[in-house]
């Protein structure tokens, strides 16, 4: 073999490589979306959305995703039910537990989105804090949550509860990371832009 | 006798210093060609068991003149194949200076990366940190053939 040859086959076996990357990467999805078939039962109504979001309060990327999902109900309105679940992943989140009950116990005192918001607008303070409780307990007085219920409530057995049945309902709609969207009871692959989400919206709301 | 030996020796630990080479840059574009095909086509970003990748990949200094950089990292791996297989097969000193080249600038940019990520973004991604490990490699053996070949 001439040495060009050589080299035109080396060229050749990259080709072949890169292809057999994407390959792998596909059917990889493929298999991984093939597992996606777990929808929430439900009646939808016509011209409307229903977005139903298993999250965690301190995933970065549930945070990357807060300000569009804002943004989107602020647009559609009454369009568009949104429905937060919780889906703390405490093995790698010491705090995501925590503040699922504290939007609970916020939800309590009728001040569930005003703390949700609040959680993750201040996701990067109190992560890895030590002293999250005492800075969940700061949030919720700021917003204008009684403080001994708040603390009696994050800590009861309703709260704990109802955190855990989010979880246990995401588990049984295989949901494995977060935040994991499901539009009118389909899982969705989380959109990549605002304006993508937004079309995936409207869609559901022309149909 | 000795000095053939000797050159004999240079040869061959060339040659596995290239394959070494060869081997990180099939790495590197198994990572990069893993990261461009799940910007294009992925299956969006979440947290999962190893978390910090979504941070990177979705700040704004992932991408350059919106293409991601993943796709030049692509580029970079591909041309330092096609540049070490050459000088396996040609085995030519002009091939190493572009080797080096190639490599010093590759390894500049990851390390940029890293303080980009460390510093600025505070998160690191297991695929960049892959990227950098290759890229270092390719780096380090290019120096070196660069300076054999110099002393031979």
């Amino acid at each position: 073999m001439t040495k060009n040859n050589q080299l035109f086959s080396r060229i050749v076996f990259l080709g072949i490589f890169v292809l057999a990357v994407i390959l792998v990467f596909w059917i990889g999805r493929a298999i991984s979306q093939k597992g996606d078939d777990a929808t929430i039962a439900g009646n939808f109504e016509k011209g409307k959305a229903v977005l139903v979001e298993y999250a965690d309060f301190q995933c970065p990327a549930c945070g990357l995703y807060y300000p569009l999902v804002k943004q989107l109900k602020e647009e559609f309105g009454d369009k568009m039910e949104l429905t937060y679940k919780h889906f703390p992943l405490r093995s790698i989140h010491k705090n995501a537990d925590l503040a699922a009950r504290a939007s609970e116990a916020a939800l309590l005192q009728g001040k569930f989105w005003e703390m949700h918001s609040m959680l993750y607008e201040k996701q990067s303070e109190w992560s890895n804090s030590d002293q999250a409780l005492s800075l969940f307990t700061a949030y919720a007085m700021s917003i204008g949550i009684d403080r001994t219920r708040f603390m009696a409530d994050v800590e009861s057995d309703v709260v704990k509860d109802k955190v855990n049945r989010d979880y246990q309902d995401g588990l049984g709609l295989r949901v494995n990371g977060t935040p994991t969207f499901f539009l009118n009871g389909k899982k969705i692959i989380n959109p990549r832009s605002y304006d993508e989400f937004k079309k995936l919206i409207q869609d559901q709301i022309n149909k | 006798m000795t000095n053939l030996r000797n050159l004999f020796r240079i040869k061959l630990t060339n040659k596995i210093l290239l394959r070494l080479m060869l081997v990180m840059a099939l790495v590197g574009i198994a990572d990069t060609t893993y990261l461009t095909t799940d910007y294009f086509f992925g299956t969006g970003i979440k947290c999962l068991l190893l978390e910090g990748c979504e941070v990177v990949l979705t700040s704004p200094y992932s991408k350059m003149f919106r293409i991601p950089l993943a796709f030049f990292g692509l580029g970079f791996y591909m041309l330092i194949f096609v540049l070490v297989s050459a000088a396996d097969i040609y085995e030519s000193k002009l091939v190493h200076k572009a080797i080096l080249l190639a490599g010093t600038i590759g390894f500049l940019f990851s390390l940029y990366f890293l303080y980009l990520q460390v510093f600025v973004i505070q998160a690191l991604c297991i695929y960049c940190l892959t990227s950098l490990f290759s890229s270092t490699v390719i780096f380090g053996a290019g120096v070196v053939l660069y300076r054999r070949g110099r002393a031979l």
